[in-house]
């Protein structure tokens, strides 16, 4: 017992650094924070690629991060902080591309395959089946029945 | 009978995707910047005297072709792009101003001291903000304005021989018309 207590409480140790790394910022109603939180997650450190602002501790995400708290509180609107980050680093900056554009092939690209691949698929099948024997008769399946059992005998 | 094309035509294609990325430096990205107006700001200028700092006011660069460097003393790349800019500075009749990205003044001026200081001017941009405005991701970079302000150019990460001869200098030397 003892050492499960101590064993959680090691873990518990072990998980504050984490969560001081990043002062707390405050924000006027929890609506600022939930968008705050989101946005962090849906936008992409330059610096870094492969983190989200969220995840990054680059100086420039710490930017960022500092301007997108800004402008929420400033009351600007999702729209108005997304163009202003497309504005500056490109859609890459967005983990979700928009629609539209070169950003077509992402968004379509896997639906013309899928139809490509089922058209594909179906007239194979259908090809396919065309070429099977077909099932003998009833009379030959008793003849072959008669011959097998001859043979056992 | 197209059929039997389609995964070769799959394969073919699949390749030529792969075949360009791979030839791709993931770390460039290429900027929405280019041929917008280059975003104007006024800032502090890094002088010797920190008392006697004056402003900078990027609209007195319109009317001329220059060149915009993000630089700073804790970046180690800058050290090695730095000889290119010396150079750049002694040939050339083109401003060359100098953006002191996230960094210390006195950090800065001593580094320009022990490297040399080839800017027409250095801005300082102690909290990011103005290489904010310019997306920048990584330094150093270099921009090239053009005498209407627009950013025709930008070069990411440390200049050398091959990126100069073959991207910063034509595109200076075509927005400038001289053939130096």
């Amino acid at each position: 017992m003892r050492m499960i207590i101590f064993a959680s409480l090691a873990l518990v140790a072990l998980s504050l650094p984490a969560a001081a790394a990043e002062p707390i910022v405050s924000f006027d109603t929890d609506f600022q924070r939930e968008r705050y939180d989101r946005m962090l997650e849906e936008y992409r450190c330059l610096k870094c690629q492969n983190q989200n602002l969220a995840g990054s501790n680059a100086a420039l995400a710490g930017d960022l991060r500092r301007e997108i708290r800004e402008q929420i509180l400033e009351g600007n609107d999702d729209k108005a902080i997304d163009d202003y980050l497309v504005a500056r680093y490109g859609d890459f900056v967005r983990y979700s591309p928009r629609f539209g554009g070169a950003n077509l092939v992402l968004w379509l690209g896997p639906v013309i395959l899928l139809v490509v691949g089922l058209v594909a698929g179906v007239s194979m099948a259908r090809r396919s089946q065309a070429r099977r024997t077909p099932m003998p008769d009833q009379a030959s399946i008793t003849t072959a029945r008669a011959l097998l059992a001859d043979k056992d005998a | 009978m197209w059929l039997r094309l389609l995964p070769l035509l799959v394969c073919v294609l699949l390749g030529g995707f792969l075949y360009i990325g791979l030839s791709r430096d993931p770390s460039v990205i290429p900027s929405p910047l280019i041929d917008q107006p280059a975003p104007a700001f006024t800032a502090a200028v890094l002088s010797d005297e920190p008392a006697a700092s004056k402003a900078f006011d990027s609209d007195s660069m319109l009317g001329e072709v220059w060149v915009f460097n993000v630089w700073a003393s804790w970046c180690g790349p800058c050290i090695a792009e730095h000889p290119f800019l010396v150079a750049f500075a002694r040939d050339h009749d083109v401003p060359l101003v100098g953006l002191n990205y996230k960094d210390a003044p006195d950090d800065a001026r001593a580094w320009l001291q022990r490297h040399g200081n080839p800017f027409d001017a250095v801005i300082s941009d102690v909290a990011g903000d103005v290489g904010l405005d310019y997306g920048v991701y990584g330094v150093p970079e270099t921009f090239v304005i053009d005498a209407d302000g627009r950013i025709r150019y930008k070069h990411v990460g440390p200049l050398d021989e091959l990126s100069m001869q073959e991207g910063f200098l034509p595109a200076v030397r075509e927005l400038t018309g001289a053939d130096s």
